[in-house]
Order: structure tokens, then C-alpha cells, then sequence
């Protein structure tokens, strides 16, 4: 056996006397710390990851998520520690036995570094989430620090024992790994009895939930349970799935039996198996965000990507608080069972806006006559051409005045729609105000203003054109809300 | 010979069989299962919109109009509530006295008309429209991008202007 009696680089974990202060804390007096330490109660669906860590940490009984798979065989994962380079998951098995390496301890050449970047253990939706897309082992000091205890390191698998990537090697044929007992040791580098266990680091961001591995999803609204379950899934997000509004639709809120019903239209596309909602406390993307509700409005399938679904807004919560208050997403999902579910990216709803469109709006619109005479020119004996024709407005013709006589200021858009026919000329129109177009032709009109805009015609009548009175289109004025 | 013969009159009777029922398919298509259409008012509605209420507040002074144009004074709100099971649309459209056209509305979503009015004269406003025949059959409940297209007529000839208008509405359609 070459397996090291050498202790001389063991790494003992440091001791933490806060969780000890804490408890004493906490039986003695109501400390404010004992809100806290209710406020990050773990509820059966979690937008925050980092609830599922144990500041003290892991022990036999923390959490731990399902995530990819070994062989056809679901992978579970101990949930170690989040920070801002991500949440740090370690295996909870030893996959294979395998040497670290037969004559190096340099992690960046070794065999066992090769057989991590070769082995599936997620698929490529699950590794996009993996930070710098790489499945690696578990540093000794990550070993150290984020175990309770060595009970806690403890494995079963493959073998009992499994590689540490070391972090400070002195001597060149040893590296670091966690013997049956859950002690941090040294071995030889070509040690044949070893395991590997692999170990990982997700991006916050890619992580839309973390639930109970067997919730069910197909729910109706409702708030998130409190949970005292260990085993979790995720729910990543992914670019292939999409949701949204239905082009042209909106979202809206009736009164019912004392109850406000929204009903949504929606449009997904991917291979979405449901739509779904959640509310949350503020912008579901921000660190300290809640979820405070959440639930399933329909089923999608590969035919039915759209339809129309209808959820009521639960107890308190008010119209008049959506967006502010409280924020509502709409989701596209792949629910996979008890393995990772993807989502879309959500997408915040609003709801329309009905107490502002029942005020009344009102305004006064006065038009001149609309003729127009076409006159080609005068004839170019040189060019053989008419030069400097055109359309000119009748004396008293061509302008439209609006004035606003409401409360709101609302915006006016001009479109001319050319008449249709072989002997109607072919013109194009500009809208002026002051001699000056404006953007979009559109203006916007405050309350009580007047505005005064002015239609010209442009376009060349055919050479053998024969003015007549006659009908060359029409003008429309499109009323709209203050942009 | 005869065998060719026998052989093309058979081809001919399949070709008629199959125009005849390509025929028959287009007209029942045609008769229950095309979308509505309403079509638009080219002329002046002859009869005044039974929905219409009298505007109480109305001053009966007319806007002064430039010669050969007109002018209209106009009430109305953004939103349209429509009511499938009622087979009614709530809105607003208000044409006080002062206005010298009358105005026939129409409810238009996803360029399909859904609602048109009579004549709505000037001194008048109408808040409840029935829906079109067959517009119940393409709705379905939501929240719609819509507009209300109000043709103007000149209240002395029945001419009809050149300008017309458009008010971009919410339209919400409950069951």
C-alpha cells in the first residue's frame, strides 16, 4: 500500500465559534439574529439557490440536487457553498476508481483532469450552466471549509476514498485526497484505488428555481410551502425556450364574485411542456427577490403553442399594486420530472391600463376642402421635358386644425391612403406644421392646444395626363394616447 | 379504339367529379366557414344608430367649418369592453351638436370589423354597439390592440368626407 502516513500537509479545518455564539444567542434572549434566521426559511420553490447552503457547513443530513447523470444513473449533488463565483455543488458519490495521474501531480496535465472533460455527467443545456463550462473536483481547502465535519466528507461509490485538487503541493509524487474517514490525507499520485467524485460551480444567473425534486409543477397559482425536504432539482434557464404576450393582446383584469381574474394570452416556442406565472416581491433577477407565488396556466404541446389562460390574483394582492408592489412573469417550461427543468427567460407582464383609457378624451377636428390642381410645367424646347410641375393646394385648401379639448394630451398621427385606379395619378403626400414636417408624422397635442398641419402632394402626373376633378385619396387622422 | 375511348370519357367523369366537389367544398367553406366581413361604408347610413343617447350637455353651437371642409367635435375614451355571451361592445363615442358631419364607427381588431354603427348625428353618443353577424365565432377572450375607424359625412348632403379618423383602443373580450 502506498496510501501516505504522512500528515505532514493535513489541512485542518479552522474553528468557527460564530454558529456556538449564535446558538447562545438564540436560547438566551429574542437577538435580532433569530429573525433573520427565520426570514431564510426554504420553501418547496426557492428563486434563491443559496438558501439550500448551511453556513456551518454540510453535514449528513444537508441538502443536495439532482443534477445530470453518470451512466444513465441520476447524479445527486451536496450543495456546498454559494458565493459570487456560484453555487458549489460536490458529487455525493465516487463515480470511478481512477489514479490521479502516473507520475505528475500537476492538475492541469493529469489523466484525471483528461477523464473529467471527456466524461458525460450533464447534458449540454445542464453544462452551459456550469461556470467556465468545466466539471472539475472539489479543492482540499473548498474540503475543508465547506464540510461540518469529516463524517460529512464521507462517500460511498466507486471506492471510499476520493481525489482533492491540491492546492498548495510540496512534494512532487503526492496529492490531496479524502481517506474512508472522511480525513483530508496525501496520496501518490498513481495511487489505484482512489475515486473521483466530481465536483462543480453553476452560474446564479443560469438558475431560475431550486424545488423539491418531486414537486409537482401542474399546480394552479399558489403560495410556496414551507419545506423541510433534502433532495432538489433546478429549473435552469435556456435560450431555446421562449414566452410571451401574444402580438397584439394584452393583459387584463376583470372583477369577479369579489375576485380579480387576469386573463393572458400567450405564445411560446421550444419545446415547452407548460406555461406558467410567478409574483414575486421585486424584479425576480435581484439578489434578495421572493417568490411569492407561482403556479401552472396551461399545458403546451409541439401543436398547441398558443392560447389564452386565466389566473386569479390571490387575496391582498391589488390591481393597483402589479409593478409596484409586486411584480408578475409569465414562463415557458420544460418540466423533466425529477430531473433539471428548463425555462425560458421570464417575461414581466403588465397589465393594461384601464382606468386611464375610461377618461374621456375630446377634441375638435376642422378641415379646409382638399383640392388640389396639377400643373406639369412649362416645356423644356431644349430637353424636350415639362419642368417645374406639380401639385399645389387650391387658395383655402389642404390644412387640418385639431385642438385638444380634453384633460390628457393625445397624440395625432397623418396618413394619406392614395386612391386606387388606372387614371388616378400616382402621388405621395407630406404633412407640415409650420412650413416643417415632423417626426412619424405624428404630433403630440397637450390639453387645450391647438395645432394646425398642412397636407401637400407630391408626384408626376403621366406626360399624357388630362386634369379632371377627381378623387385621389384620402386622409386619416389616427387618435392615440400620450406616448 | 373503343378500349382508348372508354378510357378518356372515364378520365373526363373523374376531372368533372373532382371540380364538382372542389365546388361544393368552396361553397360550403364560403357559406358557414369563411370569417365575417363587414364591409366598410362607402355611403352615407341612411338610418340613425338606435343604440345613440341624446348628449345632454351639448351648447347646439356649430363649429364654424372652412368652406367645402368640415368640422367635428369629438368625445370618446380608449377602451372597448366586449361581452361575448351578451354579444355586446361597451365603448364610447360622443358626436356633440357643435360638429357639423355625422359619424358611422366602426370596431376594427386585427383588421377584421367586429361592431359598425348607424349614423351617429351630431348631438348624440353611443356607448353599446352589437356585434357584427358571425363575429362571435372569431373571438375569443383577451386583451386586443384595436382602433375604432369613424367615417364623417357631411350633415347637410350626406357627402362623405375626405378625412377620416382613428382611435387606437384597448379592446378586452370577456366570455
Amino acid at each position: 500500500m502506498k496510501k501516505s502516513g504522512l500528515k505532514t500537509n493535513r489541512i485542518i479545518k479552522k474553528k468557527n465559534y460564530l454558529p456556538l455564539f449564535m446558538s447562545l444567542c438564540l436560547i438566551g434572549t429574542l437577538h435580532p439574529a433569530q429573525v433573520q434566521a427565520e426570514n431564510k426559511t426554504i420553501k418547496n420553490i426557492n428563486l434563491d439557490t443559496a438558501v439550500l447552503c448551511q453556513e456551518t457547513g454540510w453535514e449528513k443530513d444537508s441538502h443536495k440536487i439532482t443534477f445530470g447523470s453518470y451512466q444513465e444513473t441520476s447524479l445527486n449533488y451536496r450543495v456546498l457553498h454559494s458565493d459570487e463565483d456560484g453555487l458549489l455543488l460536490d458529487c455525493d458519490t465516487v463515480l470511478e476508481i481512477k489514479k490521479f495521474d502516473d507520475n505528475s501531480n500537476a492538475w492541469g496535465d493529469s489523466s484525471l483532469k483528461t477523464w473529467l472533460g471527456t466524461a458525460e455527467l450533464c447534458d449540454t443545456a445542464e453544462k452551459s450552466a456550469v461556470t467556465s463550462d468545466r466539471i472539475t473536483i472539489l479543492t482540499d481547502r473548498e474540503a475543508a471549509d465547506y464540510y461540518k465535519n469529516t463524517d460529512a466528507r464521507k462517500k460511498t461509490g466507486s471506492s471510499n476514498e476520493w481525489w482533492l485538487r491540491t492546492t498548495d503541493s510540496t512534494l512532487p509524487d503526492l496529492y490531496t485526497g479524502v481517506v474512508s474517514d472522511g480525513v483530508i490525507d496525501q496520496y501518490y499520485v498513481d495511487t489505484e484505488y482512489v475515486g473521483v467524485s466530481p465536483a462543480l460551480r453553476l452560474n446564479p444567473e443560469k438558475i431560475l428555481f431550486v424545488s423539491e425534486k418531486n414537486m409537482d409543477k401542474a399546480v394552479s397559482l399558489r403560495k410556496p410551502a414551507e419545506s423541510t425536504a433534502k433532495e432538489w432539482k433546478l429549473t435552469l434557464l435556456t435560450d431555446s425556450i421562449s414566452a410571451a404576450v401574444t402580438e397584439g393582446k394584452k393583459v387584463t383584469a376583470a372583477e369577479e364574485n369579489g375576485n380579480t381574474e387576469i386573463t393572458v394570452s400567450y405564445t411560446c416556442s421550444g419545446d415547452a411542456s407548460q406555461i406558467s406565472v410567478m409574483l414575486t416581491d421585486q424584479e425576480y433577477s435581484q439578489t434578495n427577490a421572493s417568490l411569492l407565488y407561482y403556479g401552472k396556466l396551461a399545458q403546451v404541446t409541439e401543436s398547441n403553442k398558443t392560447g389564452t389562460a386565466e389566473f386569479t390574483l390571490p387575496n391582498g394582492y391589488k390591481k393597483s399594486g402589479w409593478g409596484t408592489e409586486y411584480q408578475v412573469y409569465l414562463i415557458a417550461e420544460k418540466v423533466n420530472g425529477s430531473g433539471t427543468d428548463y425555462a425560458s427567460a421570464p417575461v414581466k407582464l403588465s397589465l393594461s391600463d384601464e382606468e386611464d383609457n375610461k377618461e374621456e378624451s375630446s377634441v375638435t377636428i376642422t378641415w379646409q376642402d382638399m383640392q388640389f390642381s396639377y400643373s406639369k410645367g412649362t416645356w423644356d424646347f431644349k430637353e424636350h421635358v415639362w419642368k417645374g410641375g406639380g401639385w399645389t393646394a387650391n387658395e383655402g385648401c389642404g390644412s387640418v386644425t385639431i385642438k385638444n379639448t380634453g384633460e390628457t394630451a393625445v397624440n395625432a398621427g397623418f396618413t394619406f391612403a392614395p386612391e386606387e385606379g388606372e387614371d388616378v395619378p400616382e402621388v405621395s403626400a407630406v404633412f407640415t406644421e409650420d412650413g416643417k414636417e415632423f417626426k412619424n408624422n405624428s404630433l403630440q397635442i397637450s390639453a387645450s392646444q391647438k395645432k394646425t398641419v398642412t397636407l401637400g402632394l407630391t408626384g408626376k402626373a403621366p406626360a399624357d395626363y388630362i386634369a379632371e376633378k377627381m378623387k385621389i385619396g384620402t386622409v386619416c387622422i389616427t387618435l392615440s394616447a400620450e406616448e | 379504339m373503343g378500349f382508348l375511348k372508354r378510357h378518356q370519357t372515364k378520365i373526363i367523369i373523374a376531372i368533372l367529379l373532382l371540380i364538382s366537389v372542389t365546388a361544393l367544398s368552396f361553397g360550403i367553406w364560403a357559406m358557414w366557414f369563411r370569417a365575417p366581413k363587414v364591409l366598410d361604408p362607402d355611403y352615407a347610413a341612411k338610418e340613425a344608430e338606435e343604440n345613440a343617447e341624446q348628449i345632454e350637455e351639448s351648447s347646439g353651437e356649430k363649429l364654424e367649418a372652412p368652406e367645402g371642409g368640415g368640422a367635428m367635435s369629438l368625445i370618446y375614451n380608449k377602451k372597448v369592453d366586449i361581452d361575448l355571451s351578451e354579444g355586446k361592445a361597451d365603448f364610447l363615442i360622443g358626436n356633440p351638436a357643435e360638429s357639423t358631419v355625422y359619424l358611422v364607427a366602426e370596431i376594427v381588431i386585427q383588421d377584421q370589423v367586429i361592431a359598425q354603427s348607424g349614423a351617429i348625428k351630431p348631438g348624440y353618443r353611443v356607448t353599446e354597439l352589437e356585434l357584427a353577424a358571425g363575429a362571435k365565432d372569431i373571438l375569443q377572450a383577451g386583451g386586443y390592440d384595436g382602433k375604432i375607424v369613424l367615417y364623417m359625412y357631411n350633415s347637410e348632403n350626406d357627402e362623405r368626407a375626405i378625412l377620416n379618423s382613428e382611435i387606437i383602443v384597448d379592446v378586452t373580450i370577456s366570455e
